[in-house]
This record gives structure tokens, sequence and C-alpha cells, in this order.
């Protein structure tokens, strides 16, 4: 689950968990209503935002908690929190008091003190949030390889949609408290069901214009002076306005004596190009004043100042009214 | 610059020796605690070795004071008594407090502000008026056997309600519950929610959380609040002195004022006091102890303590 903040998405959380009742509608798990079921009646297990572990306990009571509520004896509760420790690499710090651990390892108990309980879903609410990137980057892969390796289902809530992107096989976009847009990372990139939408997830180029041209299907709009064409899953009538999207990587730049390839195309000035490693990204303004972002290879050396053509192909822009 | 004196005015010169600025800083809460708690307790301690001779007071050193007061059956009762008592009054006022403070820390929503400071006005009103208070209840003529009368329940005033022992732990149990009260709302309202959140996410009911959660991790809270009502409730004079008729000379502050007043026995009260104040002490560092080893994180009971000490503080 993918939202700004406000959008929704601990709340529509909370109320999967138990710990927020709907005004209106239903809970259904696996097809049956819980909505009426207190928390500890739930198949369902939590990864809060700040871990939420027991001061007062272990690691090991923390992580065998859930299974002493359900009455497994000793014997076997032992062993399963032996396992659950080994599974997030903590074996040896059963003993410890969570206070003594990093954030990293606090997390990693938080997990293990979920999928100990082998719930039918799994709530994670922003989990990574409070770690370093480069711990955020690996707990995302082994998040990830857990989920597939247990075939537990991840309820994920996020604010980055870049976490969003790389960890989601559904991303549910939220935006208000109402579902924007439902689909795979790459449905919700590369066809983004509304403006906000398209802004929101990874960096784009947004350009208002007049459709001029309904389709089949690419629709072209006029922009200014400019025609440029893009794929819309609507219809969209003639001469009503209309938005288009279009990646940064997805646009060519080339020398404006040079025949440009692509069926849009725009002409602009390079203002600026900011070296970040694997590429370049290139700011060019347009003759209407809009900035438009373009990916070049880290190793070209685009002038500033430079007068260019930008183009690309219908079917990666993407047209929309909303 | 204001001066064109080269090492600067007066004030600067203070600044820029640590040592003499600390000293200042230090000097008035030193002063204070030095006049007016320190000298009185080490005079007290002093004075317990000394003698009393004929209706006068000698300054040579002994023991005798000591011996008395272990070898009379009297003085250890008085302490054990008034201990008693406090316990009583501990109990009740955790009985009381505990649920008002979950209440107002989890349960009010709204005027939760407005119902703590209800719990915590009684305390800006006079001790003694508060425990006159309850001699104009439990009295002969007092309003409970006014209205026991009016509903014609009874046809004579009941008389064991003032003057006894219960009437003591009744009004010290009305007195201290604050005190009680705060450190355990301290601590309960600095749980996070997402904790019992948690217990229940994991399979706990609403008692299993109360008593595997929020129960010990507000220990430290219940344990500052007992050891300030078992310790004000301990040293309390006035209460059983107002109310407790003959049980009144049964408690140790009482038999202290008796030695001090009627008795002109001053050395072997000052005795007294010592080894009341050596067992206060030796309570507070206990609890001190425990309250720290139980306490994972939060500041809430010392900040709580601090305002509850403080109020004792201009109260009497």
């Amino acid at each position: 689950m993918l939202g700004a903040s406000g959008s929704g998405k601990t709340t529509t959380l909370r109320m999967i968990a138990g710990f927020e009742q709907p005004t209106t509608g239903e809970v259904l798990m696996v097809g049956s209503p819980i909505t009426g079921l207190p928390p500890f009646k739930r198949d369902i297990n939590t990864v809060f935002q700040h871990y939420a572990l027991f001061p007062h306990m272990s690691v090991r009571e923390n992580v065998g908690y859930g299974l002493r509520m359900k009455g497994v004896p000793r014997g076997e509760r032992e062993e399963r929190v032996s396992q659950a420790l080994a599974m997030v690499k903590l074996d040896q710090l059963g003993a410890r008091s969570p206070r003594q651990l990093s954030g990293g390892q606090q997390q990693r108990v938080a997990l293990a003190r979920a999928l100990i309980n082998r719930p039918r879903l799994l709530l994670l609410d922003e989990p990574l949030g409070a770690l370093d990137l480069k711990l955020r980057k690996e707990m995302q892969l082994e998040l990830k390889h857990l989920q597939t390796r247990l075939g537990i289902t991840f309820v994920y809530v996020t604010h980055d949609q870049e976490e969003a992107l790389t960890m989601s096989d559904r991303i549910v976009l939220m935006r208000q408290g109402r579902i924007e847009q439902v689909g795979t990372p790459r449905d919700l990139y590369d066809r983004p069901a509304s403006r906000y939408v398209a802004d929101f997830i990874g960096e784009t180029n947004i350009l208002a214009g007049t459709v001029v041209q309904e389709g089949p299907r690419p629709v072209a709009l006029k922009a200014g002076e400019d025609l440029v064409r893009g794929w819309s899953d609507a219809a969209l009538p003639v001469a009503s306005t209309a938005w288009l999207s279009v990646r940064p990587e997805a646009i060519q730049i080339s020398a404006e004596g040079h025949p440009a390839t692509g069926d849009s195309v725009l002409t602009g000035k390079i203002v600026d190009a900011v070296y970040s490693g694997s590429l370049l990204r290139v700011h060019i303004r347009l003759a209407g004043g809009q900035l438009i972002v373009a990916h070049a290879p880290a190793g070209t050396a685009p002038g500033i100042g430079d007068r260019v053509r930008l183009s690309w192909d219908a079917e990666r822009g993407r047209c929309g009214n909303d | 610059m204001a001066t064109t004196d080269p090492r600067g005015s007066l004030l600067d010169r203070i600044r820029a020796r640590r040592w003499l600025r600390t000293a200042l800083t230090a000097a008035v809460p030193v002063g204070f605690v030095t006049a007016l708690l320190f000298i009185p307790y080490v005079l007290l301690l002093v004075q317990s070795f000394w003698r009393l001779q004929g209706g006068a007071i000698t300054h040579d050193l002994t023991l005798d004071n000591y011996r008395r007061l272990f070898g009379t059956a009297l003085y250890p009762n008085t302490i054990l008594f008034s201990a008693g008592i406090a316990l009583r009054v501990t109990l009740f006022s955790l009985l009381l407090a505990y649920p008002l403070a979950y209440l107002l820390a989890f349960k009010v929503r709204r005027h939760g502000n407005l119902m703590y400071m209800a719990v915590i006005i009684p305390l800006w009103v006079s001790y003694l008026v508060r425990a006159y208070a309850w001699k104009i209840i439990l009295g002969q003529e007092g309003i409970l056997n006014g209205l026991l009368h009016s509903a014609g329940l009874i046809d004579q005033p009941l008389t064991f309600l003032l003057y006894s022992r219960w009437a003591v732990i009744l009004a010290l149990t009305h007195i201290y519950t604050p005190f009680t009260l705060m450190p355990i709302y301290a601590v309960l309202e600095a749980i996070p929610p997402a904790l019992k959140e948690a217990s229940q996410d994991l399979y706990a009911t609403r008692w299993q959380t109360f008593r595997r959660v929020v129960l010990p991790l507000s220990l430290p809270g219940v344990i500052a609040g007992s050891t300030f009502a078992f310790v004000l409730s301990m040293g309390d004079f006035l209460a059983p002195q107002l109310l407790g008729g003959n049980d009144s000379a049964l408690m140790v502050s009482n038999l202290v004022w008796s030695l001090f007043g009627v008795a002109y026995n001053w050395p072997l009260g000052a005795a007294v006091s010592v080894v009341v104040l050596v067992l206060t002490l030796f309570l507070l560092s206990l609890a001190g102890k425990v309250e720290r080893a139980m306490n994972y994180g939060g500041q809430a009971v010392g900040r709580a303590g601090g305002r509850v000490v403080g109020m004792t503080g201009d109260e009497k």
C-alpha cells in the first residue's frame, strides 16, 4: 500500500489488523468477514512502525509471546523461538533486552515475533522507515526473499514509491482515503491511470495540451506550438484538454540539425546537466518556458545553451484527461 | 564593549572562571539544604546520644536512649503499629489510585486533564482542613450519622466512626491517594499505545495484555506511589491527633511529640526519630533501587516523583 502521508494507508492497515473499526463497509479475509473480530482473534500479525517490542522482556520472550498467549507448550515454543531467531539471523542475541539491539536488529526481532505465529497475513507498517538507506535496501531484498520462501501474504505500507516498486507484486496507490490505482509495479509505472499516479510513481514530465487527434489509440495533443503523441486507454474527445506524461528515460536528445526519430518532437535549449553516477540528467527549457528532464548516457557532454530536439515514440507517452 | 578595563568587568571575570561560576550557582541551594535540613538532622542525631538527668539534659554521650528504646516494648510496638497503619493506607490508596489512574490514562478521551486536576486540586486545600472535614463527616453530630438517622437506619448516633484507627486510615487514604495516583498515572501515560496493540496482535486478550504488558511496565510507578503513601502516612501526625482518639497515642509521630512535649525527654524523642528516619531512608533507597531496575527507558516516574516531593515541600 503506497501513498503520501495522510492518504489513509495506515488507517486501512489498522482496520485489517482490527485496531480500528470501519464506519461503513466490511473487512473480508479469504472471503469471510472479520470486521467485528478483535485483533487477538484474527489470524493476522503486524510488524509495527517503531517495532513496539516489549521493553521488559528479553528477545526470546518477545518472540515467544504470541505462542505463549496461544498456549503452545514450552518445549515446542522454545524450539520455534530458536528457529525464528535463526531465520532472522539473531540466534546469538536471544537473551538480550531489546534496548541492547541496533535498529536493524530490533526490526528483525519484530519480524520474528510476528512470523513465528505463521499468520495467514502479515502487515508491515513502514517497517524500514527508521533504518539508514543501505540497511533499508538490504532489508528490502531480505523481506522479499522471506516472503517468497514462506508463502505468506504481506501487506506492506510505505510512502516510498521506490520501495513499493522494488518489493511489490501488486501496488495499491492511495490518495485522500481512496484507491487511485491498483496494479503491478509495471502497470503503475508504464500505464498510470491518472496524472497523480504518473507524477507520484517515478520521475516524469507532464505536458498539458488540447487533443487534436482522437485516435486510433495514439492520441495527439497540441502542447503550445508542438504536436506530441501518447497512449490513452480512454477515448479523449477532440478539442478537450488533456495531459501527457513522458518519462525522462524515454526521451531522446538529438542536435537540432539531425532528423529526430520518434513521433513526438519538441525543441528546446539545454539549461543544465546534472551528473548522477550512472547517467546524466539533462534539463531542457522549451520555447513555452516549461522545463523537461531527459536522461542521457553519463559519457556524453551536452553543451549548456545548445538547442536540441527531444523525441519519443508514441507508445512511451501516456495521456489522460483527469 | 561596556568596560575599558582590559581584564573585563567583574561579571566577565566571574564568567571566565568555571569553578567560581559553579560555586556561586550552587551556593544558594546548598546553603538552603545545609541550614534547614542537614544541620537539624545532625543536631537530632547528636541529641539522641545525650542524657536526661533529673529533668535536665546533660551533654555526655550515652547509648542509654537506644537501649531503652529497643528494651521497652512500647517503642518498637509503636513503630510497628504505625507501619501497620501506613501499610493499610498504602494498600487502600493503591486500590483507589490504580484503577483511577488507568481510567485517566487510557479510557477518558475528553476532559482527561480536567479529571486529573480534580484529583490534584484537593492537594491545594490545607491538609488541616481536609483532616477536619473528616471530623465533620464522621462525628457524633456529623454528616454521616445525620444521613443514617434521617434514613431511619439508626436511632442513636454511631460513636465508633470517629476517634479510631479506622478514621485515621480513612483520612490518610483520602489525603495520600493523589500522591499514589500521580506517579502511576505518569508511567501509564508513558506506555506507548503500540505496545498494547502489539500484545493484542499477538493473541493476548485485554486481561492478558494488562497482566503481561501494562502492569509490569507500570510497576515503577506503583512502587513510587506506594513509597509516598507509606512514608508520608507513617510519619503523619495531624490525622491521628485529630481523628485517632486513644489510638493516636499508638502512632510514632504522636509518641515523638509527647516525648518532646509532655515528657520533656528530648534525647529519647530524638532517638525514636532517628530510628524512624533510618527506617524511612532504608525504605526509600530500596524503593529507588527496585524502581531503577524496573524502569525500562522512561523518565516518567522521576518527573512525577519530583512533582510530588515538590508538593509535600510547600505543604508542611
